[in-house]
């Protein structure tokens, strides 16, 4: 465990430091209203860092179980705060770098300092799944408690996230949420016929949105909406394949001086590419996947149900983000908003990652050590002996 | 309870099966199509700028500015920034451009591009006006900044205000431009020529366009990485040519000089109404033309304004049967070949000298004249027979080592050959009509650089327009030297051919209009009947060629007028006065020292017409 866990830390550290240098590169020659930003966002990605840190570090040193009993406070809480971005004067309005979703209410602030509810939400709805499979992981697999009650709440907060609107943020919860909920055994028939409700109405939303229906086409057709709507995801791989597997060398990009839209946040990992070559994106989506691994056996061996499936929403959290993120960027997936876990500027989204590494580290701390197998079986098998330690 | 750790491992594996699939777009985007998308991040950002030469100066050889290019803006406008503001901005601007408020609003409406995947493409470029000068674009570009648009722009979102940035200062934009001005307009238009009034200024007449190649001078330019907003990435810059400017072209032509010229030409215009008139000053030491002027003329910087006749460098491109001053030819052959003596006295037959089947005629009768007497009357059957005398073979010989029949080599474009027949198609008639300057024909310039061989000691010389080339810091590129061509004739015929062409601004001669107080003039009249359709016709073709002083020759004018209208058509009669106006101005402003200090002395010179006759005419 001890190993597991430093391997995790140490994932984090290199994502994190790498992030801080590629936001400094890639943000040090915009402009924002006309104003140079230099080390503008650096410090302010630094200072939600340093809150970060403090965060993750209370959490790795507190019992992850206390968080059981106020788990419904939180998700209360968080439900309040998403309603809060709709008041006047609290909730703040898009700012002129995200022209044309003018109208969208994510933050909430009081003049310099902004939050964005929907990350609190994100955290607070996880560890209130976790919290609910731990106490009814016996009645996981009857209709009404395995499936209808969390579906209400789940549809509650995501709803509110929904009309905020951000989109992005409501799949990825609905997919963790989905994840938390399989894990803890709802049966998968129930699963299917919602599941497959919801498609069919992301299916119709997608339908009767021209934006999305267009950003589809684009991912599709890129090499036709390259002026257009696949303008980002084309000046992204732009930069990718000009950076070759060795990069230009740090500082040198070009596609972050007014090219790719977005350059610090979402489309970060294009910068990483033009500038430190294949080597180091490589690199980065191995870190996540070595990150999943490590949380993914933090969570198995966790000492009870919560810590279990809070760990494993949390690890789903941070690995699904990645997987959107590497795969919009690469034109892989249809462009859909969505930080680089650890690397993109925004500071809420880097403090709710770091806690989540805190509340993955305070889960190895109580976890129990597996007796050791004899190796070279297959992984894919279900581990016996483990079991009967839960 | 199998199922959570078995549903747990199943779908964290996937994940991260999910997550290291995505190595697999990485490694094609980066490594396999590479050398693709590297092409397009270099389209993103190379950029190749050329840097324009500015063009060189044409300056008379005082320094005077005769064209010169400076920078101007092309002021082009992005209609799709204007958003409904368009009506302001053209009330705005159309009184600074000098155009009407409504076509400019017109032009600043968006056209439409291209419609893709159902989004409109509208144009970003519209061209509002060509060679704005500087002080105005920068007048522009307040205005621009300082619009008043009717809304408080201190109260407006962070989205609009990215608007009215850029409408205050991109919507309207300038590219770099020169414009081509001839400060002097119509002097010495058909020296200097113009340039196209486009980017390129390519010289399409005159020095202009003999000279192009040197006043163009080199383009430069910089290849270098530009971001998005096309602001340069100096730390990128590779190739780095500064632009070579044009050379200026420094001609031997006074302004001065030309202005008086024109100016005379302009009285003898009025006076005289020709179809055109022409005056070419030379120094005939070296061949240096001072002056060339031709009316009518035009004004190089609109040169569309004129009509193609008055583009025309006349001294260089129209032929005429000179006339009479042509005589100055064969009585130079028959002098150096020594028939004939200055004292030769040959019989004039009263003005009807029946030759080769043909009647020559005198303007007036004569008996007999001496071979002096011959060219201060200007009798053309005494030039005749001093033609027949010399032969065909020799005449021919003279009237080429003269320079007619090929151009001078002057460094203007259109010059032209003349004609003279070879010798195998001249009919009988011609060893007599050609001596009086029929059935040849030459430029006014070839007939002034003929006379300044004369007044040069017999060296022809080849006529020079540019002095020296040098590049914008002053420093001498090239300097032309005056150009030797041939020895026309020895000093001794040369001087006496002198001493006649004295006698012809005298009393008794065809110009004493061109008498100069201070100077003894050579000159020699000439007035071509023209030739139409063969039949000699009631249309002359009038000049005087002068130099002075006589015995040192400084300069040497020509004064051609093409059909004088009124107030006679004899060559002494109308292009002599306009010699002695041209000439007197000329001396006082190049300070010539006079060879005359009283009225009285010029009288010695009448006496030498007084000599005994011999009568070589009678032989024929």
């Amino acid at each position: 465990m001890k190993i597991t866990t430093t391997i995790l830390v140490s994932c984090v550290a290199v994502l994190l430091g790498l992030g801080l240098v590629m936001l400094y590169s890639s943000s040090m020659n915009m402009e924002v209203n006309r104003a140079a930003v230099g080390a503008h966002y650096l410090i302010l990605q630094l200072v939600w860092c340093v809150l970060g840190l403090i965060g993750g570090t209370i959490a790795a040193y507190n019992d992850y179980r206390k968080l059981k009993k106020i788990a419904p406070w939180l998700l209360g809480v968080a439900a309040f705060l998403l309603l809060l971005v709709f008041v006047p004067k609290i909730g703040v309005g898009m700012e002129g770098a995200h022209k044309g979703i003018n109208g969208a209410h994510r933050w909430i602030g009081f003049g310099k300092i902004r939050y964005q509810p929907s990350e609190f939400a994100k955290l607070a709805l996880i560890i209130f799944l976790a919290a609910y499979g731990d106490r009814f992981q016996r009645q996981m697999s009857s209709w009404k408690q395995g499936l209808v009650v969390p579906g209400i709440v789940i549809a509650g907060i995501l709803g509110l996230i929904f009309i905020e609107p951000d989109r992005g943020c409501t799949i990825l919860l609905a997919a963790v949420s989905l994840a938390i909920l399989i894990i803890a055994g709802v049966k998968l028939r129930y699963i299917f016929v919602p599941g497959l409700l919801a498609l069919a109405g992301l299916g119709v939303s997608i339908m009767h949105d021209p934006m999305r229906l267009k950003r589809i086409f684009a991912w599709l057709h890129l090499e036709e909406s390259k002026d257009g709507v696949g303008y980002q995801t084309y000046q992204g791989i732009i930069a990718l394949g000009a950076g070759g597997w060795r990069g230009l060398g740090l500082g040198n990009g070009r596609q972050k001086l007014g090219f790719i839209p977005e350059h610090h946040t979402d489309f970060i990992l294009p910068v990483i590419g033009e500038e430190l070559g294949l080597i180091v994106t490589l690199t980065v989506v191995i870190l996540f996947v070595v990150f999943v691994w490590c949380g993914t056996r933090i969570a198995k061996w966790s000492g009870d149900t919560f810590g279990m499936l809070l760990g494993s929403g949390l690890t789903f959290m941070v690995g699904i983000q990645a997987f959107v993120n590497v795969g919009v960027v690469t034109g892989t997936l249809p462009n859909k908003g969505m930080p680089l876990p650890f690397i993109s500027y925004g500071g809420s989204n880097l403090m709710l990652m770091l806690v989540a590494v805190g509340l993955l580290l305070s889960i190895s701390r109580f976890a129990v050590e597996p007796v050791k197998q004899a190796k070279s079986k297959n992984p894919f098998e279900i581990p016996t002996t483990e079991l009967n330690d839960a | 309870m199998n199922a959570p750790y078995s549903r747990l491992t199943v779908l964290s594996v996937c994940l991260m099966i999910g997550l290291g699939a995505l190595g697999y777009p990485l490694v094609n985007l980066q490594v396999l199509k590479h050398d693709y998308w590297q092409q397009h991040a270099n389209d993103n950002t190379h950029r190749t700028i050329a840097r324009e030469p500015i063009r060189g100066q044409i300056l008379d050889i005082r320094g005077n500015a005769l064209a010169y290019s400076s920078p101007v803006k092309t002021v082009c406008a992005d209609p799709t920034l204007l958003g409904p503001y368009r009506l302001i901005v053209a009330h705005a601007l159309a009184p600074l451009l000098q155009t009407n408020e409504n076509i400019l609003a017109d032009h600043l409406i968006p056209r439409v591009l291209s419609v893709t995947n159902g989004k409109t493409n509208f144009s970003k470029y519209t061209l509002l006006a060509h060679k704005v000068p500087i002080d105005t674009w920068n007048t522009i570009k307040d205005t621009m900044a300082k619009l008043q648009l009717g809304v408080d722009e201190k109260k407006i979102k962070t989205k609009d205000q990215m608007f009215y940035w850029a409408l205050h200062n991109k919507a309207v934009f300038s590219e770099d431009d020169q414009i081509r001005t001839y400060p002097n307009h119509n002097l010495a238009a058909h020296v200097v020529g113009f340039a196209s009034n486009d980017e390129l200024q390519t010289g399409v007449a005159g020095i202009e366009a003999s000279f192009n190649k040197q006043l163009s001078g080199v383009r430069g330019w910089r290849t270098t990485e530009m971001d998005k907003r096309q602001r340069e990435l100096v730390a990128y810059r590779d190739q780095d040519v500064e632009a070579q400017d044009g050379l200026n072209v420094i001609l031997t032509l006074d302004a001065r000089l030309q202005n008086i010229a024109e100016t005379e030409l302009a009285v003898a215009m009025n006076r005289h109404h020709p179809i055109s008139a022409s005056c070419t000053i030379i120094r005939p030491k070296t061949g240096e033309i001072l002056a060339m002027a031709t009316l009518p003329n035009f004004d190089p910087n609109h040169p569309g304004a004129s009509s193609a006749d008055a583009l025309r460098n006349r001294v260089i491109s129209d032929i005429a049967e000179p006339g009479s001053t042509f005589k100055i030819v064969p009585i130079s052959g028959g002098l150096n070949e020594h028939v004939v003596k200055l004292t030769d006295m040959f019989n004039c037959e009263h003005g009807h000298f029946a030759y080769a089947g043909k009647i020559l005629h005198d303007h007036k009768s004569y008996d007999v004249l001496s071979v002096e007497g011959i060219i201060t009357k200007s009798s053309n059957i005494g030039a005749a027979k001093v033609g027949i005398l010399l032969g065909e073979q020799q005449l021919y010989s003279y009237i080429h080592r003269f320079g007619f029949g090929s151009r001078t080599g002057i460094a203007l474009p259109g010059e032209v050959n003349g004609i003279l027949h070879p010798l195998a198609k001249w009919s009988k008639v011609s060893i007599a009509q050609i001596p009086m300057g029929q059935g040849v024909c030459a430029t006014p310039l070839q007939m002034i650089m003929a006379m300044s061989a004369i007044a040069n000691n017999g060296r022809l010389m080849r006529p020079m327009i540019v002095d020296r080339l040098e590049d914008e810091t002053g420093k001498v590129v090239a300097k032309y030297q005056p150009q030797f061509v041939t020895n026309v004739a020895d000093s001794a015929a040369i001087k006496d051919m002198i001493k006649a062409l004295k006698t012809v601004v005298t009393h008794d001669g065809t110009a004493p209009s061109a008498k100069l107080e201070h100077y003894t003039v050579a000159g020699k009249t000439g007035t071509a009947q023209k030739n139409e359709h063969g039949q000699y016709v009631q249309k002359f073709f009038s000049s005087f060629i002068g130099f002075f002083p006589a015995d040192d020759p400084e300069i040497c004018i020509s004064v051609v007028l093409d059909e004088p209208h009124e107030g006679g058509h004899y060559g002494g009669d109308t292009a002599a006065p306009i010699f002695k106006a041209i000439a007197e101005a000329a001396a006082n402003y190049l300070n010539l020292k006079p060879d005359i200090d009283l009225p009285t002395a010029s009288q010695s010179l009448l006496t030498s017409a007084g000599e005994p006759v011999t009568d070589h005419g009678k032989k024929n």
